[in-house]
């Protein structure tokens, strides 16, 4: 009696597990209600990523097409349309999320926190990468070198390795509750100290004359227009694919729920 | 390298980044469905 | 016992310790002579611009022998279950996280001077005019430098991957101490005084003050068991 109770729960687990997000409700308790494919992601995200991607593709079409060309650095500008929104959703968003939900999970103590600090983390990293290799193959024709210790070329590259490390702790650790805590420890503290890391760097390069500086590109009406569709497009995505990992986490914490008890049987 | 040979690898890393994370993501995704698949069957079975 | 003197037993255990194996500041030592001796043959002698880059070298050979140092600062701690006696202990996570520091703050610091003293030797650095300046350098450069490994180093203990993942963890939050500390010792170095490198020192403050707070505010979540 207690095996069927137990297997009834399992079920209702599984379901859930497939329906991910946990919009299918209560639903049928038999087997084979469940469906593994199909009708279980939520209308609303399938609009969102289909809305990230055209959207995405509307911004490539305006950067490489409908843009005027820059008057002095020519095409190679058009790089910059994609450059400046990694750089942004990276920096801004992605990163701050990680902050905010390490606290979340350290006051609350629920793994979900965790788990969203840790998708965002991970495309902090995969938008700061772009922009870090973005970022050189702009400047190698214009300024004629690939990388020069700019005050955000500099933290950018810091901060990269900031993140990355957190990635690094995030993987040598298996346990749950244990790797939300001290994640969100670095978590926390790495993202205190961006501003302090911009600021050393700035008064480093101020002290010695900055070689190049950012300034001095002229945007008329038109590219600013592909610039702020652009910085919308990628921030969209960046918050589909967020969405899309978070509940892909959720997944994968319900199945090694399941799992065990699989083994417990 | 020319002006458009570095616009186009600077495209093509925004691409090939952005792909593979989405491409990585899928993958983990049906290995996540098998594994939902195998713990029903396994379920079912133990019945 | 008031709180201070609560933390100062937890660093005397650490000091008593120490005096009797003399292992961790040992091999700072050893370790930071190494490095100043390897980077050594990457320096042309005689170099125009060495000024620029001596700083540079003192201070890699601090941060990569103070890492060795943080990295077993806890270890002797787990062997045992030392830690669970300490966390079992009647008095707040912050003391043991105060205690800890000292204890750390001290061991680097005494590799610092010596490290320093080393480094002059070998560059014909005339100490006693720079003394005092670079001696206040290393004590606010070593606070945040113990400030946040200390935590770091609670939080790498457990991990099979601890020696590489404090590194990696440290050195990039370190960014700001490092670049201050090596910038203003370099203005004392060319014979500026310390107000002239008066806005790193404001930096390294700053930072001391901040990642103090937030690692005591941290530890108790570095250590639950």
């Amino acid at each position: 009696m207690t095996t069927v109770s137990r297997g009834s729960s399992v079920e209702h687990d599984t379901q859930a597990a497939v329906a991910g997000g946990g919009s299918s409700g209560g639903g049928a308790t038999t087997a084979t209600a469940v469906h593994p494919t199909g009708a279980e992601r939520p209308l609303w995200l399938d609009v969102l990523g289909v809305a990230a991607i055209a959207s995405v593709l509307v911004a490539l079409y305006g950067a490489i097409i409908w843009a005027p060309t820059e008057a002095v650095m020519g095409h190679v500008q058009r790089i910059f349309y994609f450059h400046m929104p990694s750089a942004w959703v990276a920096l801004g968003p992605a990163f701050t999320i990680v902050f905010i939900c390490s606290i979340v999970y350290l006051v609350k103590k629920d793994l979900r926190y965790d788990r969203i600090a840790g998708a965002s983390a991970e495309l902090g990293v995969l938008f700061t990468t772009i922009t870090l290799l973005t970022g050189p193959l702009w400047a190698k024709p214009i300024w004629g070198a690939y990388w020069t210790w700019d005050p955000r070329l500099t933290t950018t590259l810091v901060l990269w390795f900031i993140y990355v490390a957190y990635l690094m702790l995030r993987s040598s650790i298996t346990e749950g509750h244990r790797r939300a805590r001290l994640s969100a420890v670095f978590g926390i503290v790495g993202w205190i100290d961006v501003p302090i890391v911009f600021m050393s760097i700035r008064w480093w390069r101020t002290i010695h004359p900055t070689l190049v500086t950012g300034e001095g590109m002229n945007l008329d009406s038109s590219m600013q227009a592909v610039l702020v569709f652009a910085l919308g497009a990628i921030s969209l995505l960046y918050v589909y694919l967020l969405v899309v990992r978070v509940r892909q986490l959720d997944m994968g914490s319900r199945i090694d729920r399941l799992r065990q008890q699989s083994h417990l049987r | 390298m020319n002006e458009l040979g570095f616009l186009f690898a600077g495209y093509a890393v925004v691409w090939v980044a952005l792909g593979g994370y989405m491409l990585a993501v899928g993958r983990r995704q049906s290995t996540l469905r098998r594994e939902i698949a195998r713990l029903e069957q396994e379920f079912r079975t133990g019945e | 016992m008031g709180f201070l003197s609560q933390a100062w037993v937890i660093a005397r255990k650490d000091i008593i310790g120490e005096l009797r194996t003399r292992e961790t500041v040992l091999s700072m030592l050893l370790f930071g002579f190494l490095v100043i001796l390897i980077f050594n043959f990457g320096i042309e002698p005689g170099l125009r611009e060495e000024n620029l880059v001596k700083p540079g070298v003192l201070w890699a050979a601090f941060t990569f022998a103070g890492i060795l140092g943080l990295n077993r600062s806890f270890i002797a701690e787990k062997e045992n279950d030392c830690l669970q006696g300490l966390l079992l202990c009647p008095v707040d996570r912050s003391v043991i996280y105060l205690g800890k520091f000292f204890g750390n703050f001290i061991f680097t610091l005494s590799m610092g001077l010596v490290v320093f003293l080393f480094f002059s030797v070998l560059y014909n650095v005339n100490l006693v005019q720079v003394a005092l300046p670079l001696g206040a350098i290393l004590v606010l450069t070593t606070i945040g430098f113990t400030a946040v490994g200390t935590l770091f180093s609670a939080v790498s203990v457990g991990l099979k991957t601890r020696d590489v993942i404090l590194s990696i963890l440290l050195i990039p939050v370190m960014v700001p101490v490092v670049l201050a500390a090596a910038k203003s010792s370099g203005r004392v170095l060319d014979g500026d005084s310390l107000a002239g490198a008066g806005l790193w020192l404001a930096l390294l403050v700053v930072y001391d003050v901040i990642f103090l707070t937030v690692a005591i505010m941290l530890f108790d979540y570095a250590v639950e068991e």
